[in-house]
């Protein structure tokens, strides 16, 4: 990673740095000793790091462990190179838990089920399928940053000699499909669109299309934000991937976009989104801003789901691939050395 | 995936049968369950912590009673507390022309972070003030995201509301200032600002607000706080009443299943009131906030409260008793469910009553297609049975079954179908009488699971 990335990725989580370890410092001065409150107030600072009950009590337990090896009494150090380790075990080992129970990529809804004996050899003939083209779906709840991570994913992408193309997926929110092509057009990557209240399915059937037609190497999808407690918006969901799948032969790379912002519902909506289609893994958005982006651990940790990507500001290139070892660094490691310029945890 | 408190705290609670009075000791583990269920829920630790301490305080000496079980007992005591906590009374927008800082309209300023649903909800509002009878106008000063004065227009169009906006212009403060002046030509009473969005930490977005609020000085200045946020929205909510001194809060996507305890840390913390929640994606989707729904939201709780206060008033207890025993007898006859159905209906529509139970909530019920009218149905089937035939539905055979087709003008797959029904609701009646609880009756309900 380059280096300008690095900094800016350990400026994004100062604020979040100094909110835990200042306050553990507040609470434990240089030392910290064995007792029941001292086990209920490190639980209790995970918690309020948005990193979920699970994995709080997890990290907890390890931390007494640690405590009573090194006599009743350990050094503040000591106890963060626990969590330190412990978060970064549970970024690292990820594994998706569970497969989507609703995802049957025969389904075509029903009744179209019948009709396809006939229908498929004529649109096979009319449209071969789509081959060596990767395409890359990007979902969920509404206001976590889609749109500009898209922007910025093509963007990055493209630098690395990609051809990219985006699709308009999201008909529904007002103006949508205009941020995205204003996006497009600021990074110079072709976008297709149908316009407001399109049937999405319809519009990345015409986007894989053209993307083949023209050649390219990625297609990143974009979608309409949906409250994961929507049945029928996730039933779209659903639609959409089978059509990408019916035409690629595999599966979408899905993401899901999360804003770092967010707290333990988190949880709930990742369940949900990778009950409904195969989820890869997450996008973790507005990191520069928020004190936290727990949340992230608290999936890895309930449901195996990895973070791929993180959205750090509001520039075209403020964007990385997500790094375990660096986010736990600055996170917890190097909080004695204080400030920026230093370079260790990379 | 969280559980209800109450059956939380049941567990921990358990061992306090027997004895006759709530001490340090015993409850210890059950505050300790109330203090994670609130940090599950996204309050935040501080505010979370001070709660505990009030209610150690409320329930130490407390003695146990016969009639509800220590967990109820502590249940309530969390949630009365929460409700205190939470603000009596819903606050309203002051929003009376002439009662403000100008004399021919009201102003208002929308500000939030990133994402949070401000222009939406400015449609929402613009829509709600139009249909008080008022005539406000929209303006675009978000100028930074791509695409955010299309967004406004579009919105504006929906609700039929003028939207002032300017593309040349890149200075926040004189976009509204003309606005203003647009908004006086026109005659239009209210102005409804929609800020850029930003991160909280930016100064640039602050001092942009702080200009639009001098140039044109605000009656209500709103921020916009999405339900789903976590630890953060102190920091935020902080922030913004340093910085602007923002009059309340509106809280988004609540018609999700986040708990919203960031309202409570939000209230806690900067003492603004939660004015308006936004409930969903259509422009009518916008409500006042209940303080009391709110704090048995972040419990989990469904509203069993108003649910058992309406039973309790609508329900013949004598009635209730019999069914109760019944019940638990693992004896349910179709005469049983006939009286069962009678209450129930006393209730009001069914889609209301199970919106009280914990665990529900509007999407599971519309999937559920619950329909009210299958009540006339079912009864008149019933009463085309002979009374024999309602102790005893085993009896029923096909021509008893034709018989009750005709008599009660329904189809014999009709009849099969309430047949099949009260089967099945015999069923998990012995299922609850063995394990489960109401969370899982519901769902049970619903065919969810």
């Amino acid at each position: 990673m380059i280096k300008g990335v690095i900094n800016r990725f350990r400026q994004g989580l100062r604020k979040t740095r100094e909110g835990f370890v200042g306050r553990m410092r507040d609470m434990f001065g240089g030392r910290v000793r064995l007792d029941e409150d001292t086990l209920d107030q490190i639980e209790e600072l995970l918690i309020s790091a948005d990193m979920g009950v699970q994995s709080a009590v997890a990290i907890t337990r390890n931390i007494e462990t640690r405590l009573k090896e090194e006599g009743g009494e350990a050094t503040l150090e000591s106890v963060l190179e626990v969590i330190g380790k412990d978060v970064r075990r549970i970024l690292t080992t990820a594994e998706p838990k569970f497969k989507p129970v609703s995802w049957n990529p025969e389904d075509d809804g029903g009744k179209k089920k019948k009709k396809k004996a006939q229908r498929e050899p004529i649109l096979a003939e009319s449209a071969p399928p789509v081959t060596g083209l990767r395409v890359i779906f990007v979902v969920g709840v509404n206001g976590t940053g889609k749109t500009t991570s898209i922007a910025k994913l093509a963007h990055m992408l493209q630098q690395q000699g990609k051809k990219v193309m985006l699709a308009a997926g999201d008909t529904f929110r007002a103006a949508a499909v205009q941020q995205l092509q204003i996006w497009a057009e600021r990074i110079d990557v072709p976008c297709i669109a149908q316009g407001q209240n399109a049937d999405p399915a319809a519009v990345v059937f015409d986007a894989l299309n053209a993307a083949a037609a023209r050649g390219c190497d990625v297609l990143i999808v974009d979608t309409a934000g949906r409250l994961h407690t929507k049945a029928n918006l996730m039933d779209e969901l659903g639609k959409v991937a089978r059509v990408i799948r019916k035409r690629t032969g595999r599966d979408p790379e899905t993401l899901l976009v999360v804003d770092a912002n967010t707290g333990q519902n988190g949880l709930s909506q990742a369940r949900v989104f990778a009950e409904t289609i195969p989820v890869q893994g997450l996008i973790l958005t507005k990191l520069d801003g928020t004190a936290k982006g727990g949340i992230v651990v608290a999936i890895a940790e309930s449901l195996g789901l990895p973070v791929e990507y993180v959205g750090m500001g509001e520039k075209v290139d403020d964007f990385a691939v997500f790094d375990p070892d660096q986010f736990t660094a600055a996170l917890f490691a190097d909080w004695a050395a204080g400030d920026e310029g230093d370079d260790t945890g990379s | 995936m969280f559980q209800d408190l109450t059956r939380r705290l049941d567990r921990t609670l358990k061992k306090l049968a027997g004895q006759d009075q709530l001490t340090e000791d015993n409850v210890k583990e059950a505050l300790r369950e109330v203090r994670m269920a609130l940090l599950e829920a996204d309050v935040h630790y501080g505010v979370a912590k001070k709660l505990v301490a009030a209610i150690r305080e409320k329930a130490l000496g407390t003695e146990v009673m016969g009639s509800i079980s220590p967990s109820q007992q502590v249940v309530k005591i969390v949630n009365d507390e929460l409700t205190t906590l939470l603000g009596g009374q819903a606050s309203e927008l002051n929003l009376k022309p002439g009662a403000g800082k100008h004399k021919d309209m009201a102003t208002v300023m929308v500000m939030g972070l990133q994402g949070s649903g401000k222009t939406t909800f400015c449609g929402k509002l613009a829509l709600r003030l139009k249909k008080e009878g008022r005539s406000p106008m929209l303006v675009a000063a978000d100028i930074y995201r791509p695409a955010a004065i299309d967004q406004l227009h579009i919105i504006g169009a929906q609700v039929g509301v003028p939207v002032h906006s300017d593309r040349e212009r890149k200075n926040a403060a004189q976009i509204v200032k003309l606005g203003q002046r647009r908004a006086r030509d026109n005659k239009c009473d209210i102005l409804i600002v929609d800020t850029a969005g930003r991160l909280h930490i930016d100064d640039v977005l602050m001092d942009e607000l702080e200009a639009i609020d001098k140039i044109v000085p605000m009656d209500e200045k709103l921020l916009v706080l999405d339900a789903m946020t976590g630890q953060e929205a102190v920091n935020i909510a902080v922030t913004f009443a340093e910085r602007l001194d923002f009059d309340g809060a509106v809280l988004t996507k609540l018609d999700g299943d986040a708990r919203g305890g960031a309202a409570l840390s939000v209230l806690e913390v900067t003492g603004r009131p939660v004015k308006l929640v936004g409930v969903g994606e259509k422009m009518e989707d916008l409500e006042v906030f209940h303080p009391d729904r709110m704090a048995s939201r972040i419990l989990g709780m469904g509203d069993v409260l108003t649910l058992i206060e309406q039973a309790e008033e609508k329900m013949d207890l004598d009635q209730a008793e019999h069914l109760a025993t019944r019940f638990a007898a693992g004896e349910f006859t179709l005469e049983d469910f006939q009286g069962q159905i009678r209450q129930m209906q006393k209730m009001g529509p069914l889609k209301g009553v199970l919106k009280m139970l914990p665990g529900m909530n509007s999407d599971m019920l519309d999937k559920a297609k619950v329909d009210d009218n299958q009540f006339v149905r079912v009864e008149a089937i019933i009463n085309s049975m002979t009374i024999a035939e309602r102790r005893r539905p085993d009896i029923i055979n096909g021509s008893r079954r034709k018989r009750i087709a005709r008599g009660s003008g329904t189809t014999v797959s009709q009849v099969n179908k309430l047949l099949k029904q009260y089967r099945d609701m015999r069923r998990m009646m012995r299922q609850i009488n063995s394990a489960g609880g109401l969370q899982e009756f519901g769902q049970k309900v619903l065919g969810q699971r």
